[in-house]
């Protein structure tokens, strides 16, 4: 990272004709004894395992490890049911009752986004399908609703999903 | 210890036997300065050290993704940047609170944080930019006590030069005024 000079701004303050003055870049706060020696190591603890790719291998599923291996494949399967149920009655029945079905297909359509990802934006943000469908709608246009907000959010939840702003945006137009 | 270029710190990442390793350098370069810049925006040390992460954890699972199309310190300020904004947006919502209350709410954090020791002019000052929207305070702090360059600014929050300029000057002037009390 490379800084702005010092003077650069300085002359910038002056020429504001501000007193300000740059100074200590940590004005007052504090830390816990030895916090930067030791958050390493609480982050490290935090992440998850990141595991290999599975790849099939017929030996591995000896007879005494088939048992196991059903089991997991049964939890797997349960797992799946249950976001499948979550999906259509829980997540499912809220967006299905906030948006139209075929907004969302809609929106799903144009935006060329994961249904997925349009789930974990609206949980992510916390607003209603409405809210989103209504910025949507509306663009950026509601600022005193502070629905600027909201878009600049879903912009950048969706930069961080690795979605460009020029899709949103185009289904904004 | 030696201080790895980001260039490096990815090839170790993506390219050696232990990610674990190249990950924890580059938390080491980078966790002081996105632990202040997150610190000055939601102001409680606790609040800071949950965000920050966070922020790491966030980095950990993209980190395979990043498409270089920016520098890696941008990239995870700005991931912070977000972070942080949405952990105020959160407490807005959560409260109900509009913008005057959210920093007042700030003040009273400040004032409460045992993590906290300013002089009162500094607390001064800081009052000033807590009066700022979110943004602007970003913006504001920065330049400011960063020393960060517009182009790099305009990257984390994805904000033309120009705006930022206008912003930056903007929260300069208003802080002028809650100094001198206006």
């Amino acid at each position: 990272m490379k800084k702005e000079s010092k003077e650069a701004i300085r002359k910038e303050l002056q020429e504001l004709g501000s007193s300000l003055k740059a100074g200590d870049s940590t004005p007052g706060f504090r830390v816990p004894d030895a916090y930067f020696d030791q958050l390493p190591n609480a982050i490290q603890e935090k992440l998850p395992v990141k595991t290999s790719p599975w790849v099939f291998n017929l030996p591995v599923l000896a007879y005494r490890r088939l048992i196991p291996a059903m089991a997991v494949l049964l939890l797997l399967a349960g797992i799946t049911f249950s976001l499948f149920m979550l999906r259509s009655d829980g997540i499912g029945d809220q967006l299905a009752a906030d948006f139209e079905a075929a907004d969302l297909e809609y929106v799903v359509y144009q935006t060329g986004m994961d249904r997925g990802l349009w789930y974990e934006l609206v949980l992510e943000s916390e607003l209603t399908a409405d809210e989103i469908l209504f910025g949507l709608e509306t663009g950026i246009a509601e600022a005193e609703n502070g629905y600027d907000e909201m878009i600049e959010m879903m912009f950048e939840d969706a930069h961080y999903y690795g979605m460009e702003s020029s899709v949103l945006l185009s289904f904004l137009d | 210890m030696k201080q790895y270029t980001d260039e490096e710190l990815l090839a170790m990442f993506s390219g050696g036997d232990n990610p674990n390793y190249a990950f924890n350098l580059i938390v080491r370069k980078y966790q002081e300065p996105v632990y202040w810049h997150v610190r000055r925006l939601v102001v409680s040390h606790d609040d800071a050290n949950d965000i920050v992460q966070d922020v790491f954890v966030k980095t950990w699972q993209a980190l395979g993704k990043f498409r270089k199309d920016s520098a890696l310190f941008t990239w995870i300020y700005r991931i912070a940047t977000n972070e942080a904004f949405s952990f105020l947006n959160k407490k807005k919502r959560r409260f109900m609170l509009p913008l005057m209350d959210v920093s007042k709410q700030l003040e009273e954090t400040l004032e409460s944080d045992v993590y906290y020791q300013g002089s009162e002019m500094e607390k001064k000052i800081q009052k000033a930019i807590l009066s700022l929207p979110d943004k602007q305070r970003a913006v504001f702090n920065l330049r400011y006590y960063e020393e960060m360059k517009y182009e790099d600014m305009s990257e984390i929050l994805n904000t033309s030069v120009g705006a930022l300029k206008a912003s930056y000057h903007h929260a300069v002037k208003k802080i002028e005024q809650f100094v001198r009390g206006d």
